[in-house]
C-alpha cells in the first residue's frame, strides 16, 4: 500500500511497503529517483526498532502522532542523522493533486491571514501569521499552489499541528 | 527544617527535590492545573494545586504558594530561578509567615535590585565597572577629557532617556563632536533633556560570571567562574566553567570581586555576580548580582564537586562555610552544558507545545542530565520551553565537548521540535572549539537561521517509516515483537496508520 509524506525538507514522498519472503519489500521514491530495497523489520520489547537490510542491523526509534512520524536512530549511516519528522500527506478523492497541509508549528494564536480561498500563491509566500509566548510566526507556502481551503481566522486559538491552510499543487492547480 | 516547598517547576523543581532528599528532608511541589501531571509533581514527596496554567495566577500567586505551605507543614521554601525568586515583597511574606527563606534576606538584596545602585555598591566595594562619564562641559576641550577618560569605542548616551534611543557608538575622537550634537538634539526632542553622559563599550565582550556563597556567620566564598558567552538574545545556551581565556591572575581577580561584591551586601545563599570581560584590555567590569539559584548552576557542581543545592539547604538552617565546604574550592577538569529546548530554530525559534512522545536523555560517563520531562509529558504553552539540562564533564575542554556532542547524539525527543541540532552544531563550529566568541556571536552566526532538522531519504529512515505501519496490530503483545517479523505475518503494514487524517485537528 502506497504513502505519501512530506520530507522534513518539504520534497515529496512516496513510499510503498510490500509484504515479501525476506520481510518487507520498500520501493520509494524521493527527488533523487525511485528506489527499492528489502527490509526485515524486528522489534524489540522496549519498543525500538531493529532494521536489518543485507545482513547488517540498525537501530532506530519510531513515534507517530497524528499528522508525522518521528524518527530517530543513532547509526547516522547514509542518509539519518538524529531525529528527523515526516510530514503524512494523503491524495484526497475528486482531486488529481497533492494537498498540501500548512499546519501551525506551534499552539498559539492566530494574528493575520494573508490568503483566501481560490488565490494563487508563489512558493514562500507568507500566508498566515501564529503568535505564541509573544513571538510572531509566518507561516509561508512550501510551494506554488492554489489554496483549497482557509481552515482558520485571525484571533482563532490554534493547537500545534493543526491545518490552517490547504494547498493544492501547482500542477494540479493549473 | 523538615519541608521544603518547592515554588517552581520543570527541571529545578526536580533538581531542588533532589537536595532536600539529600539532606533527609521532605519536597512539597506546587503545580498548575495545566503541570497536575508533570515530572516535577511525581518528583516531590507532596504536591499542592496554586491555580490556573497562567503563571500569574499560579506560580506567581503569593497567597496560594503561602497557603500551600501551611497545609502541608513546609517550613522552609526555596524558590528555584526565575518566577518568584528575587521578588523581594515575597521574601518577606515567606519570613512573616514565619517559614525560612532559602535564599539571600531581602535587606541584602533591595539596594543592589536597580543596576545605578548596584553599581554604586560595586565601587564601594572596589569592583571595577565600566568606566562612564558625565557630559556636563560640553566643550570641545572638556568631552574630550571626559572621552579620553572612558576610552574608545564609547557610547553616548541621553541621561534621562531608554530604549537605545539617541544612543550612538563613537569609535574615534574625530568623530565625537559630531556624534554628541546629534545626542543632544535627538534627546532634546525626545526626552525633553539633552543631558548625555559616555560608558565604554566593550567590543567582543564575554559573559563572564562568579558563583559566590555566603552564610549566616558573616562569611563568603566564591566558587570560581563561569562563562556563558554564548548567547542567543540575551537568553545563554552554552554555558561551562572554567572560562578557558583567563589568565590564573585575571581568574584571581574576577573571582574576588564577585565575592567582594557579594560581601559588601552581606549576602547569604547562593548567588552569581556577572561580569563582562574584555578580551583585548584583559578587563572585567561589574554588571549585575543574581540572587538565586542559577539554571547554569550544575557546571559549577562538576568542576567544584559541591552539591549547591544542598550547601543551599545548610546555609539556609544556620551552617557554616568551613563546615559545608570543609577541604576548600578547587576546580578540576572542565564542564559544559547545552539547554535543550522545545523550540524550532530552522523556524524563528518558534517555541513548540504538545506531547513528548518519547524521551530518550543521555546516559553516559561524566554526562548529567537534570530534566524536567519524560516519556508521555505534556509541554504547555504557557510556560518557558526548556526540556532539559545536559552537562559533561572532561579532564580538558575538548573532552568535554566530545562527551557533550556525543551524549546530543544519543538522546532522543519525539513529538516536539528541540534545538538538539543546533546545539550539535554549534559545539563543532570552529569559533566555538577554538574559545573565540562573544556575546553577540551567536546572533551573529545564526541569526534567525539556524540548523534545524535534517533531512533523510535513505534505507535507515525509509525501513523506519515502513516498519512504523506495522506497531499497532502487534502493540498488544510485548512478548511478540522480539520475535515477529515483517513479511507475510501481518498483510497490510500500514493498519497502524489507517486511523489517521491529515491535518488530524481540522
Amino acid at each position: 500500500m502506497k504513502r505519501i509524506f512530506e520530507s522534513p525538507d518539504n520534497s515529496r514522498l512516496e513510499l510503498l511497503a510490500t509484504p515479501s519472503p525476506g520481510g518487507l519489500l520498500l520501493s520509494w521514491s524521493a527527488a533523487d529517483g525511485m528506489t527499492s530495497m528489502e527490509v526485515l523489520a524486528r522489534r524489540a520489547p522496549n519498543g525500538d526498532w531493529l532494521l536489518e537490510h543485507d545482513g547488517i542491523t540498525r537501530p532506530a526509534l519510531v513515534s507517530i502522532d497524528r499528522q508525522s512520524v518521528w524518527i530517530s536512530s543513532l547509526d547516522a549511516g547514509d542518509d539519518l542523522s538524529g531525529t528527523v519528522r515526516f510530514r503524512r500527506m494523503e491524495t484526497k478523492r475528486g482531486t488529481t493533486g497533492v494537498d498540501l497541509g500548512v499546519r501551525s508549528p506551534m499552539t498559539g494564536r492566530v494574528v493575520a491571514v494573508h490568503v483566501q480561498e481560490g488565490d494563487i500563491v508563489e512558493k514562500n509566500q507568507p500566508l498566515v501569521v501564529v503568535e505564541a509566548m509573544k513571538m510572531e510566526h509566518v507561516l509561508r507556502a512550501p510551494r506554488a499552489g492554489q489554496v483549497r481551503k482557509v481552515a482558520c481566522q485571525a484571533g482563532q486559538l490554534v493547537e500545534g499541528g493543526a491545518e490552517l491552510v490547504e494547498l493544492l499543487d501547482a500542477v494540479a492547480a493549473t | 527544617m523538615q519541608k521544603v516547598l518547592i515554588a517552581n517547576r520543570g527541571e529545578i523543581a526536580v533538581r531542588i527535590a533532589r537536595g532536600c532528599r539529600v539532606l533527609g528532608m521532605r519536597a512539597v511541589a506546587v503545580y498548575s492545573e495545566a503541570d497536575a501531571l508533570a515530572r516535577h509533581v511525581r518528583a516531590a514527596d507532596e504536591a499542592v494545586c496554586v491555580g490556573p496554567a497562567e503563571s500569574a495566577l499560579s506560580y506567581l500567586n503569593v497567597a496560594a504558594i503561602l497557603a500551600a505551605a501551611k497545609r502541608t507543614g513546609a517550613d522552609a521554601i526555596h524558590p528555584g530561578y526565575g518566577f518568584l525568586s528575587e521578588n523581594v515583597d515575597f521574601m518577606r511574606a515567606v519570613v512573616a509567615a514565619g517559614l525560612t527563606w532559602i535564599g539571600p534576606p531581602a535587606d541584602a538584596i533591595a539596594p543592589i535590585q536597580s543596576k545605578t545602585s548596584a553599581k554604586a555598591v560595586a565601587q564601594a566595594a572596589g569592583v571595577p565597572t565600566a568606566p562612564s562619564a558625565i557630559l556636563d562641559d560640553l566643550s570641545d576641550a572638556g568631552i574630550e577629557k571626559a572621552a579620553a577618560f572612558v576610552g574608545f569605542p564609547l557610547l553616548v548616551k541621553p541621561q534621562d532617556g531608554g530604549g537605545g534611543k539617541g544612543m550612538q557608538r563613537v569609535d574615534r575622537m574625530a568623530d565625537l563632536r559630531t556624534a554628541v550634537d546629534t545626542a543632544r538634539r535627538i534627546a532634546k526632542s525626545a526626552f525633553g533633556s539633552d543631558k548625555l553622559f559616555i560608558e565604554r563599550y566593550v567590543e567582543d565582550a564575554r559573559h563572564v560570571e562568579v558563583q559566590v556563597l555566603g552564610d549566616t556567620h558573616g562569611t563568603t566564598v566564591h566558587c570560581f567562574e563561569r562563562e556563558c558567552s554564548v548567547q542567543r538574545r540575551h537568553q545563554k545556551v552554552i554555558e561551562e566553567s572554567p572560562c578557558n581565556v583567563l589568565t590564573a591572575v585575571e581568574r584571581e581577580a574576577i573571582c574576588e570581586s564577585g565575592r567582594a561584591f557579594a560581601a559588601q551586601v552581606g549576602y547569604v545563599g547562593a548567588g552569581t555576580v556577572e561580569f563582562l570581560f574584555d578580551p583585548q584590555r584583559r578587563e572585567h567590569y561589574f554588571l549585575e548580582m543574581n540572587t538565586r539559584l542559577q539554571v547554569e548552576h550544575p557546571v559549577s557542581e562538576t568542576v567544584i564537586g559541591v552539591d549547591l543545592v544542598v550547601a543551599q539547604l545548610r546555609i539556609a538552617r544556620g551552617e557554616k562555610l568551613q563546615d559545608i565546604l570543609a577541604g576548600g574550592v578547587t576546580q578540576r577538569g572542565h564542564a559544559i552544558e547545552v539547554r535543550v529546548y522545545a523550540e524550532d530554530p530552522a523556524n524563528g525559534y518558534a517555541p513548540q507545545a504538545g506531547t513528548l512522545l518519547r524521551v530518550r536523555w543521555p546516559d553516559a560517563p561524566f554526562v548529567r542530565v537534570d530534566a524536567g520531562f519524560e516519556s508521555g509529558d505534556a509541554v504547555p504553552m504557557f510556560y518557558d520551553p526548556m526540556l532539559a539540562k545536559i552537562i559533561a564533564w572532561g579532564r580538558d575542554r575538548e573532552e568535554a565537548r566530545h562527551r557533550l556532542m556525543a551524549a546530543l547524539r544519543e538522546t532522543v525527543v519525539h513529538g516536539v521540535v528541540t534545538n538538539v541540532p543546533m546545539l550539535l552544531a554549534l559545539l563543532a563550529e570552529p569559533a566555538y572549539v577554538a574559545s573565540e566568541v562573544h556575546t553577540g556571536w551567536l546572533d551573529k552566526q545564526y541569526g534567525n537561521e539556524a540548523p534545524g532538522m535534517g533531512s533523510a531519504s535513505g534505507l535507515t529512515a525509509m525501513a523506519a517509516l515502513a516498519a512504523a505501519g506495522q506497531g499497532g496490530p502487534l502493540a498488544s503483545n510485548g512478548a511478540a515483537h522480539a520475535a515477529i517479523q515483517a513479511g507475510p505475518a501481518t498483510s497490510d503494514p500500514w493498519t497502524a496508520l489507517a486511523g489517521w487524517r491529515a491535518g488530524g485537528a481540522a
